[in-house]
């Protein structure tokens, strides 16, 4: 269990480093905000039907989604589709460690890092600005960080879970591409997943893409409380438990008829 | 000078043919490619249907005239990319090796760095936006031959646009190796922009889109003549020659490039 | 007439340097540390028309950039370098157009196509004329043997297939000059051989001067007259093959075979490189004692079946200049 904590933690203060990128990021994360923000509330001014999310509501939902943008996984992980394409893998499996605890512990680390070197900038930023309400009670705030602990597991087994997919079915390079648009759709940070059709949302409910960054995100805002939250969070752990579950059986079959390329 | 060009273009054509030939050899992947890049590229589009089952119309345009803004905007974004594949893989060339070898050839390095892969699979993406541009002008009554030359020059500037922008990201990319990410701002930024109308913006921003990056140049200007709103104050001719900003803006990503050549000699 | 003059060249690379643990990870948030490396410094040597030259060094040692630089890839930070009288990277389509380059490590050669398709590419950004670029072609194909490869993709051949294609690909729009960076790495035999012919009959049929980076000193003595070496950006030596082997002067080989174990006595000049029960061997520098005494030590310790000295090998002598402190 030590073991697992220290790769996690050595691959985070890896990723710490990647200053340059992070303030890239961030910029990114500002102008792309900036972008939504004022499609949306040029839509909410100028149109005509009746919305289903407050306009203060979709702006601090389009904040915190850039925000925490990081969470949404884009591609499959990077080090382990790249172990699997080189053959670097054969060093994973000969250590004396549980190959899926492993990978899975160094994309929590790839992923927290950048989420958090990104996040804390951009909300004190919005914050100064005024562009974003903070949590209502401690207990939202409390809520929103448990969930985005929750949010953070359920994103680095999704980065396994892909890669894994991609390698053993050859061909993990089409599943990258086809992956972000449409994930970043069901995530809610194309549009807010509250002004989607009532059918489609309640369709959108079930995947795990919401448990990334909606669920969160409604914490903070006090949309979800009481046993709504209580149903969200259960939401998450199912989720988690299942991308666990599989990644470890793709991990488990994938040993027994392994080909290692190159080398 | 115009040899030179004529000369690179050539063997800008034939790497771009090898890179589609390579490719056609693994035929269901091509295949699956490109249906793949042209159903999630829709879904940009989808987002702006959703925004109209919600909002009824935004900024007084329909459906349909948001769809001629789409489908210009993304048809030219893709057109850059499918034709600029290989410019957005520049740090994977210098970092190989392989803009070494470029920088070996008495060729144009810009076209040898666009013409060393060429993205087939992104054909499903143009095909995306040429279907929307297609239905939205259909829908719109605009197919007379008018139309369809305003289209071209739209499409023409558009695509010498984008291209311009990867050009700059690829350049900025011999100073910076990481956060790139940014200049995902301008092209992808850019195309979900272009495909709402100006005035919806706040003023900074349709001076930016117009002025800076000139994107509402190649998509607004041209919907406003398409769907014949000239009245609001922009001619015709004006609004039809607009796609030329596209080109002017090329040419100053030409600049850049070259700026970045220099750095390459220097730090290699 | 010199075809290659390089002249007090420099160049310098800033590298970023990061601690480690959580105070290097945090303090690299902040502020990082860059250290300045001289690549290449205070370099000059002239190449004549029609040489072929060896360049040695070890690995990091500056000689891909000085490759680089003479390609016109890199721009120097100091000194100059001309080529045919010309300055590499200001003409650079002039003078590129007049050079081969072949990097080991990365083929230029398309990896899912067919060796023709990448002539035929070739063809159209070297712009020669058919009947030049034909001849070329028979020519190339016929001094490397290639003809049974052209219609097969790259991934299909084996390295020495590829290798043989990746110089005829090199040369066949005829430059004047020809640089190779490791063409022979991972070679077997027949075809490090064939390699080798082909620069030579290049090199003296033809007169294509030729520039050949590389660890495999059995190349070096077989094509070269000529050698550069250097270490860390500067020329350690540049002399002709017979003044290497010299510079080994003052070392010998002894090697020994003898019934039972024999005690070395310890002396300065004397290096054990291996024993065993019955084997010894030698390093002696013959500045410190003579190569007589210790044969005569030796024969007294024990009794001896075998005895040869010999001068040091190639090997051995790049080795310790690669040592030597510039």
């Amino acid at each position: 269990m030590g073991a697992y904590w220290l790769h996690c933690t050595l691959c985070f203060r890896a990723a710490l480093s990647q200053r340059a990128a992070a303030v890239a990021g961030i910029l990114t994360q500002l102008a792309f905000g900036e972008l939504r923000v004022q499609v949306l509330m040029a839509c909410y001014a100028l149109g005509v039907a009746a919305p289903g999310m407050s306009r203060t509501a979709a702006m601090d939902y389009i904040w915190l989604g850039q925000a925490f943008l990081r969470l949404v996984p884009m591609r499959p992980d990077e080090d382990l589709a790249d172990a699997m394409r080189t053959g670097a893998l054969a060093n994973d499996l000969c250590r004396p460690v549980d190959a899926y605890w492993w990978w899975w512990s160094r994309a929590i680390g790839r992923v927290a890092a950048p989420t958090l070197l990104r996040c804390v900038p951009l909300i004190l930023l919005c914050f100064a600005l005024g562009v974003l309400r903070p949590p209502q009670t401690l207990g939202c705030a409390l809520a929103c960080l448990d969930m985005l602990v929750l949010a953070l597991l359920v994103s680095a087994a999704i980065r396994v879970a892909l890669a894994l997919i991609g390698d053993w079915s050859g061909g993990s390079n089409a599943l990258a591409i086809l992956g972000m648009p449409v994930i970043w759709m069901l995530a809610g940070i194309v549009l807010p997943l509250p002004l989607f059709p009532p059918q489609v949302q309640q369709l959108v409910a079930i995947l795990p893409f919401r448990a990334l960054l909606d669920s969160p995100l409604r914490a903070w805002s006090g949309d979800l409380h009481g046993s709504a939250l209580g149903w969200a969070m259960l939401h998450q752990v199912v989720w988690l438990a299942v991308l666990v579950g599989f990644g470890r059986l793709l991990t488990r079959r994938g040993l027994t008829r392994l080909t290692i390329q190159g080398g | 000078m115009f040899s030179a060009l004529r000369h690179d273009w050539r063997v800008y054509r034939l790497a771009a043919g090898m890179g589609l030939r390579a490719q056609l050899h693994h035929r269901r992947a091509f295949a699956f490619g490109i249906i793949a890049q042209g159903l999630i590229a829709v879904t940009d589009f989808i987002a702006i249907v959703i925004l109209i089952m919600r909002f009824g119309a935004i900024g007084g345009w329909s459906l349909p005239q948001l769809g001629l803004l789409y489908g210009l905007v993304a048809s030219s974004l893709s057109l850059a990319l499918l034709l600029g594949s290989g410019i957005g893989d520049l740090d994977g060339l210098v970092r190989n090796g392989e803009f070494d070898r470029i920088r070996t050839r008495p060729c144009g390095s810009l076209w040898l760095v666009a013409g060393s892969r060429f993205e087939v699979r992104r054909l499903g993406r143009v095909a995306q936006g040429l279907v929307v541009l297609a239905w939205a002008l259909w829908r719109i009554g605009s197919v007379d031959a008018a139309a369809v030359m305003e289209v071209a020059a739209a499409l023409l500037g558009g695509g010498a646009l984008f291209l311009g922008l990867q050009v700059i990201q690829a350049s900025a990319g011999f100073w910076f190796q990481d956060g790139l990410e940014v200049f995902n701002v301008f092209s992808y930024g850019g195309e979900t922009l272009g495909a709402y109308p100006l005035p919806i913006f706040q003023r900074w921003l349709q001076h930016l889109l117009l002025g800076v990056i000139p994107i509402a140049a190649i998509s607004y200007l041209p919907a406003l003549v398409l769907t014949h709103r000239c009245g609001h104050g922009w001619p015709t001719i004006l609004a039809a020659s607009a796609p030329l900003l596209g080109v002017a803006f090329f040419g100053v990503s030409l600049v850049a490039w070259r700026c970045g050549l220099r750095r390459f000699g220097a730090t290699g | 007439m010199s075809q290659i003059v390089a002249s007090a060249l420099v160049k310098t690379y800033r590298r970023r340097v990061n601690a480690g643990g959580w105070r290097g990870a945090l303090g690299g948030l902040i502020a990082s540390q860059t250290s300045t490396v001289r690549a290449v410094d205070d370099l000059s040597f002239s190449i004549a028309s029609g040489e072929l030259i060896g360049f040695l060094g070890p690995n990091g040692a500056g000689k891909s950039t000085v490759i680089k630089l003479l390609a016109g890839i890199l721009v120097p930070d100091g000194g100059s370098c001309s080529v045919s009288g010309r300055d590499p990277s200001r003409d650079r389509r002039a003078h590129v157009d007049a050079i081969g380059v072949v990097f080991g490590q990365r083929s230029q050669l398309w990896f899912d196509l067919p060796v023709a398709d990448t002539f035929e590419l070739l063809r159209s950004i070297y712009r020669r004329d058919a009947a030049t670029w034909r001849a070329s072609r028979d020519e190339l194909i016929e001094i490397l043997g290639i003809a049974p490869y052209l219609g097969r993709p790259v991934r299909q051949l084996s390295l020495g297939e590829r290798m043989r294609c990746e110089l005829a690909a090199a040369l066949m729009h005829r430059p004047e000059l020809l640089f190779l960076d490791e063409p022979t790495i991972g070679l077997d035999a027949p075809a490090k051989l064939a390699v080798r012919d082909c620069l030579q009959r290049l090199n003296r049929e033809r007169g294509v001067t030729i520039l050949l980076t590389t660890h495999d000193l059995d190349d070096v003595e077989a094509l070269c007259r000529r050698v550069l070496v250097i270490n860390h950006g500067r020329l350690l030596l540049d002399g002709g093959l017979e003044r290497l082997r010299a510079g080994g002067g003052h070392s010998r080989l002894v090697r020994l075979e003898t019934r039972a174990r024999v005690e070395v006595v310890d002396r300065p000049g004397l290096e054990v490189l291996a024993q065993e029960a019955g084997a010894l061997q030698l390093r002696v520098d013959t500045r410190l004692v003579a190569i007589a005494e210790v044969v005569r030590d030796l024969l007294g310790a024990g009794e001896v079946i075998d005895l040869a000295v010999m001068p040091p090998s190639i090997e051995e002598v790049v080795a310790s200049l690669y040592l030597a402190r510039p």
